[in-house]
């Protein structure tokens, strides 16, 4: 090869590098789908498992039934929300696979943020009405139009980068909001049920110190106590043992909320992993490299094996 | 006692079932005032808390204030309103109908205590009575020149006898 040829391709070489092709988006779009099934069985999960806690204290079934109806409604909005998540997600594999640039690319993903921001529930508003919409959905307003002015698509995704973490922050602070309250109020209810229906074992064990002590006083002075002294000493012992079915009972119910705690916790934490992965994708569209969506993967894992956790307790 | 006196409550310093009746009325009295989600969580955490502690040598009494305390815990943690108060105003029935037989109990220990205490009186009355009629007897009998003076005392001690009988004839 002639001096001038080995320029003309070293030029011609880092010129493509320059240029470079769009990432592949689709195993993000993959992830977030996977993600929003998850989610859906994880909530069957915890339903599933509030209820058969309920079952526990037979006179609060029904309580229970309510409540796991109130948690159910809850969990319908987070699906409702992580299914957003995923079809914005596709939306903008579509618009990467596109490859195109400009006005209509730029309203594209402003009209996906706008869906998905409709999914966790955040109106945004027309700019008349931002007097009345909510912090969220102001920032939302204005992030949107910031990216539907963006030309370049490296531009248009990095800007929507601030709005899929706002969103994602909602979606964690619902978590944190309203379902885990109720989860810590259906478990104390639990807990709070399972000890009364051993109340009269426990007043019974707590007052015997200072019968026992009577009776075994009595038993040294008289014989025929004795007698009395082994009789109230089976009864402390059948109540005690009574006593000990109960803290298994609550032991079962503490594992049991802990790990329903901890999947939810894992869930708030998935949806901060999918912000991050798009956030490694608007970097990826703009280094012309490989999208990694391992931790966003790894992630949809975890989650599988906590369900798993809740369905066997 | 209001909400802010929750996180103060020592429930190691209430000793007898009077003392746990009236913690609990106390803490259901502000089931109407807890409103706000973290005040109700407050409120039965303390009410379950109470049924944590109590006791009593009265265990039909303590475990249906228990009992009542449990359920006004599980009512203020509902969030269907409807079912909290329904919930709340049937854990307020349950206390009241142990109290009520509680009092029963109580005047019905009273009224054998009252009637043992007017037997013994009864018995005292009719013992003073005999001393008396005895004490007067024996006066009658003494000839002696000492016994002009044990007579005296005899009569004096007869006078003291008939005053603490009148007094314990006159109704309480």
């Amino acid at each position: 090869m002639t001096k001038l040829g080995a320029l003309a391709l070293l030029v011609f070489s880092i010129l493509a590098a320059g240029c470079g092709t769009l990432p592949d988006a689709r195993p993000f779009a993959d992830a977030s789908a996977t993600l929003a099934v998850a989610v859906k069985s994880s909530g069957q999960a915890l339903t599933d498992s509030l209820r058969d806690a309920g079952s526990a204290t037979p006179p609060d079934e029904k309580a229970y039934e309510k409540l796991v109806d109130a948690f159910d409604a809850a969990w319908a909005n987070r699906v409702k929300a992580v299914q957003g998540v995923a079809a914005y997600s596709d939306a903008i594999a579509e618009v990467i696979s596109a490859g195109r640039e400009g006005e209509e690319t730029a309203k594209k993903v402003g009209d996906s943020l706008k869906a998905l921001a409709s999914t966790v529930n955040i109106a945004i508003p027309a700019s008349a009405a931002v007097g009345v919409a909510t912090d969220a959905a102001v920032f939302l307003a204005k992030q949107i139009a910031v990216v539907q002015a963006s030309r370049k698509l490296e531009d248009t995704l990095a800007q929507a980068q601030p709005a899929v973490e706002r969103i994602a922050d909602e979606l964690a602070h619902e978590a944190e909001k309203q379902l885990k309250p109720s989860l810590r109020s259906a478990y104390k209810n639990i807990v709070s049920g399972i000890k009364s229906q051993y109340e009269a074992d426990d007043n019974f064990v707590a007052a015997s110190a200072t019968r026992l002590l009577e009776l075994r006083q009595k038993a040294l002075r008289d014989p025929k106590g004795v007698e009395e002294l082994g009789e109230f000493d089976r009864m402390k012992a059948s109540a005690l043992a009574s006593l000990k079915e109960r803290d298994q009972k609550i032991d079962q119910a503490t594992s049991a909320y802990r790990a329903r705690q901890q999947l939810v916790t894992a869930l708030s934490d998935a949806t901060t992993t999918w912000a991050a992965a798009h956030r490694d994708l608007a970097a990826a569209v703009r280094e012309k490299r490989k999208v990694n969506v391992t931790e966003l993967q790894q992630t949809v894992v975890e989650l599988r094996e906590l369900v798993k956790k809740v369905r066997a307790l | 006692m209001t909400l802010n006196d929750l996180d103060s409550i020592d429930f190691d310093e209430l000793e007898s079932t009077q003392d746990w009746v009236k913690m609990l009325n106390d803490l259901l009295g502000l089931a109407e005032s807890a409103q706000a989600s973290n005040k109700r969580e407050l409120l039965a955490d303390t009410l379950d808390e109470f049924a944590d502690h109590s006791s009593s040598d009265d265990l039909g009494t303590i475990t249906k204030l228990d009992a009542a305390a449990r359920k006004a815990a599980r009512a203020l943690r509902r969030d269907d309103i409807a079912a909290r108060i329904g919930e709340l105003q049937a854990a307020s029935a349950d206390f009241q109908a142990a109290v009520k037989e509680l009092d029963a109990s109580t005047s019905g220990l009273k009224k054998e205590a009252a009637k043992l205490r007017a037997e013994k009186v009864t018995a005292a009355v009719s013992s003073l009575t005999d001393t008396i009629g005895s004490l007067k007897n024996l006066s009658q009998v003494l000839e002696t020149a000492d016994g002009d003076k044990i007579a005296a005392a005899i009569k004096d001690a007869v006078q003291s006898a008939q005053k603490l009988r009148t007094l314990l004839e006159k109704p309480a």
